[in-house]
């Protein structure tokens, strides 16, 4: 809460008959409250029922969104929650994205501000994936599914409303990708032999949790003839260390990769002995450029390479993270060895976070806050 | 805008194409004093003689920013 008072939502009103539907909407195009798609209507009585999912007061501010710094209220999270058609009980888990967004090492002014097409991916751990249908098997990245698409959607609302993201005004992403739209997906915990990625990062198996990562588009990796597993994610480290990509020149900074594989390929490289550790390890030494090839172009020279590349040595090979952990390996997706990689800007990092009460305690289901 | 925030004297060059947004940003951000110094676009890979005529169009601007009473 501010000195002057609470942060509260402007009101106003509208007759409530179907027709008035279309001047709504024309609204809020015109105001600029949208992503240019329909929004929901956030009634009072739709803004109480998600309030219920929160043990959070109405006008508590959660964090302030760059760059305008605006106060995202629970408020006003939910008020944008509502206007992407998100359900009521989604409120604690975009609560928590929000939270990680805010992080320095996530770098939100940056990433709203740039002309590097980055889009907030939202990754959802643990139980409440299942609770609220979270996808996360075939089609992952695409359409329906209401949980995934109306969740990305949101975090997108509010860094419009709140954050003041407006495209050519303040945010100047040359293309963007449509995942600007909304980019969610779940981690397919029950498909993977390895520990998900919230338990790689402390938290327990049984909490719920988000990850925010600011990425590109997913980029397919497709080998179906590949025997053997350097073979296979030999194409997944050439397609992952691309010339155009930044993350090859932001390495010796803050660079951060990830590659999504499927249940039926981590499966297949348990067996036959692959750790996740050894899959990050290999994709660090193998997705390499030399200086060579790199010398003069992309971003080189703006941004110091890690310290063990000798850039007078056209054999040097730069590796596309600083450290093999800064490649995250997810499992997602459905049958099938497709792979996708996905690139980010560098000068940000991923952030995972527990969905959690006010005071820090993980939920367990979001019916706790109906008790 | 750190820096500023620290008291210590800045130009931040920006071309002519993101001004606006430049200025947009430092309203947001309560700093519509910074010094902001506009070249034409487009600067990246541009022969080094033209981007040399450029700075020292602005040359007079950003000393002024740089030795402004504060």
């Amino acid at each position: 809460m501010s000195s002057a008072g609470p942060v509260k939502a402007r009101a106003f009103e509208m007759e409530d008959t179907y027709s008035k539907i279309f001047e709504y909407f024309d609204l809020c195009c015109e105001k600029g409250w949208t992503d240019g798609l329909p929004v929901y209507p956030p009634t009072e009585p739709a803004l109480e029922a998600m309030l219920r999912y929160t043990d959070r007061k109405r006008f508590d501010v959660v964090a302030e969104i760059p760059p305008r710094n605006g106060a995202a209220t629970v408020e006003k999270i939910a008020i944008n929650a509502i206007m992407a058609g998100c359900r009521p009980e989604y409120l604690p888990v975009l609560i928590s994205a929000i939270e990680a967004m805010v992080q320095p090492e996530y770098n939100l002014y940056g990433r709203q501000t740039t002309t590097h097409p980055g889009a907030h991916l939202l990754i959802v751990h643990g139980p409440l994936r299942n609770e609220l249908d979270v996808n996360c098997r075939q089609n992952v990245f695409g359409h329906g599914c209401r949980a995934n698409a109306t969740m990305g959607r949101a975090l997108r609302l509010i860094m419009i409303n709140i954050g003041g993201n407006q495209p050519g005004v303040t945010d100047m992403a040359t293309h963007g990708h449509p995942g600007k739209y909304s980019y969610c997906i779940g981690e397919d915990e029950e498909g993977s032999p390895w520990n998900p990625l919230h338990v790689d990062r402390g938290l327990a198996p049984e909490t719920s949790a988000v990850t925010v990562m600011c990425a590109e588009a997913p980029h397919n990796v497709n080998d179906m003839v590949s025997k053997t597993p350097e073979l296979f994610l030999g194409s997944a480290a050439s397609t992952m260390a691309t010339l155009g990509s930044n993350t090859l020149y932001t390495s010796g900074n803050q660079s951060e990769h990830m590659l999504v594989v499927t249940s039926e390929t981590a499966h297949w490289l348990s067996e036959l002995g692959w750790s996740k550790r050894d899959v990050q390890a290999f994709l660090f030494a193998n997705a390499r450029k030399p200086v060579r090839e790199m010398r003069d172009r992309g971003h080189w020279d703006v941004t110091p390479l890690p310290e063990f590349v000798d850039t007078t040595n056209d054999d040097s090979m730069v590796p596309i993270a600083g450290r093999p952990e800064d490649i995250v390996v997810l499992v997602a997706g459905g049958q099938g060895r497709h792979m996708n990689a996905i690139l980010t800007a560098g000068y940000t990092r991923s952030v995972t976070r527990a969905v959690a009460r006010k005071d820090g305690t993980p939920i367990r289901s979001t019916r706790e806050f109906q008790a | 805008m750190a820096l500023e925030r620290k008291g210590i004297p800045t130009a931040t060059f920006v071309t002519h194409t993101f001004a606006s947004y430049a200025e947009g940003l430092c309203r947001m951000q309560r700093m519509q004093a910074l010094p902001l110094v506009v070249i034409a676009h487009p600067v990246a890979a541009r022969p080094v003689e033209e981007l040399r005529e450029k700075v020292r169009g602005v040359s007079t601007q950003v000393r002024a920013a740089l030795t402004r009473s504060r």
